[in-house]
């Protein structure tokens, strides 16, 4: 059993095989700025790219506005500023960094999210996520560490406290998430 | 030999169709979801000594790494990194159900080379010495003995010495089914059931049977509760 661990690849989807480059050098590759359909996401004024679920990205994708990915993508996707929505369809193998991500198609691979994640029901995650807030419907299947980090301590809140500042004396003070047991 | 598993697992028959044996009273809605398996009773909450153990343990230090064999739920999320830890998730069940559902018999099936390869690739597939806890639950019940003693073996592996294990296991059963939950810790001692079906356990452990199977660890202590469950600890 584990005593003989060995990386073995995830076994590959069984549906289809992604065509060829040629193919897709012949079809090209349907990007739209105009909203997907078929799921719901929050327009935006400055638009939203959309990859749709016919089309298979092999590359890295770096976005300067929101994405919501239908699609397959193979690669790394990195939006630190914006938001990218993985639809009900959408397939990723790939690192992801963005601002806020929601998952609700699957995703292989690391994701990090500076602000939030949101992991819809349908979801299937498998990979190690950080972000700094995480949102989890019920149902959603997910392997891997769940890593939240916490904002840093701006510098004037630091010295109030090291200057004596807590309850008591009216300052409020910012107190780590622990539990109290 | 497949016949001894399937008198120890199941109380039936060898004449039986493996099938029915392994799935008795199940749903025809959820037959095929999975692997013996039926709707189960309510949802509720109880109080968790074992959890506040659990939850005590962690507390002197932050940046640990807890693994957690219930599925990705949002509480047991909350708390874990709420303390400044790591949390590891999976869904033991689901991919019990995944590697050894039918065809065939659940329990059977546990003994086939290649769907234990299948298990071997997809669970618990982490660095020895990697936690500094395991949230194991009631994973441990639909496991046929082998498998159930592997399984144990390997998570000693990847606990750290000193560090816990929390466990559950039914006192009794009804007709070999037991009610199977999704745990959602709530706050420092609450512990929610969350029903996800009732199946059929490899074996009702006592606690003289439990005790053998932690032989290895350094404690085991157990917590009775009032809902047929026996919770218990396990220090490394």
């Amino acid at each position: 059993m584990w005593n003989r661990r060995k990386d073995e690849p995830t076994p590959q989807r069984p549906n289809s095989a992604p065509p060829s480059s040629s193919e897709l050098a012949k079809e090209g590759i349907p990007m739209s700025t105009l909203p997907a359909r078929g799921f719901e996401h929050e327009p935006s004024a400055r638009g939203t790219a959309s990859i749709g679920k016919s089309v298979v990205v092999k590359g890295n994708i770096l976005s300067r506005e929101d994405l919501i990915v239908d699609g397959d993508v193979e690669g790394a996707i990195e939006m630190m500023e914006h938001r990218l929505t993985v639809g009900p369809n959408g397939t990723l193998k790939a690192m992801v960094k963005a601002r806020e991500i929601i998952v609700i198609g699957t995703i292989h691979g690391n994701v990090e999210a500076t602000d939030k994640i949101e992991i819809r029901k349908e979801a299937k995650l498998v990979g190690d996520i950080k972000t700094q807030r995480i949102v989890i419907e019920d149902g959603a299947y997910f392997k891997g560490s769940i890593d939240i980090l916490r904002p840093e301590v701006t510098k004037p809140v630091a010295k109030a406290a090291a200057a004596g500042a807590g309850p008591g004396n009216g300052q409020p003070v910012p107190q780590p998430q622990n539990l109290k047991l | 030999m497949k016949s001894t598993f399937r008198s120890i697992f199941l109380g039936s028959s060898p004449e039986d169709p493996p099938h029915q044996a392994g799935v008795r009273g199940i749903s025809p809605a959820s037959a095929g979801s999975g692997a013996a398996v039926r709707m189960a009773p309510e949802d509720r909450t109880v109080d968790s000594k074992c959890v506040e153990q659990f939850l005590n343990s962690l507390k002197s230090q932050t940046g640990l790494n807890v693994l957690d064999l219930t599925g990705l739920c949002q509480s047991n999320v909350d708390i874990v990194s709420g303390l400044g830890h790591r949390i590891y998730s999976d869904d033991f069940l689901r991919i019990l159900d995944d590697c050894f559902g039918p065809p065939g018999d659940f329990f059977e099936n546990q003994a086939d080379p290649e769907r234990l390869d299948k298990f071997e690739a997809q669970c618990l597939t982490y660095d020895d010495w990697m936690f500094d806890g395991a949230l194991v639950w009631d994973s441990l019940e639909f496991l046929s003995p082998e498998l159930l003693e592997m399984t144990v073996d390997h998570l000693f592996g990847l606990l750290k010495p000193s560090t816990y294990l929390l466990a559950t296991f039914h006192t009794e059963s009804r007709n070999g089914m037991v009610p199977s939950y999704t745990y959602r810790m709530e706050g420092p001692r609450g512990l929610r059931l969350k029903p996800r079906g009732e199946r059929l356990a490899g074996k009702i452990l006592q606690n003289r049977d439990i005790e053998r199977l932690f032989q290895r660890f350094n404690s085991v202590k157990f917590f009775l509760t009032r809902n047929n469950l026996r919770e218990v600890i396990v220090r490394r």
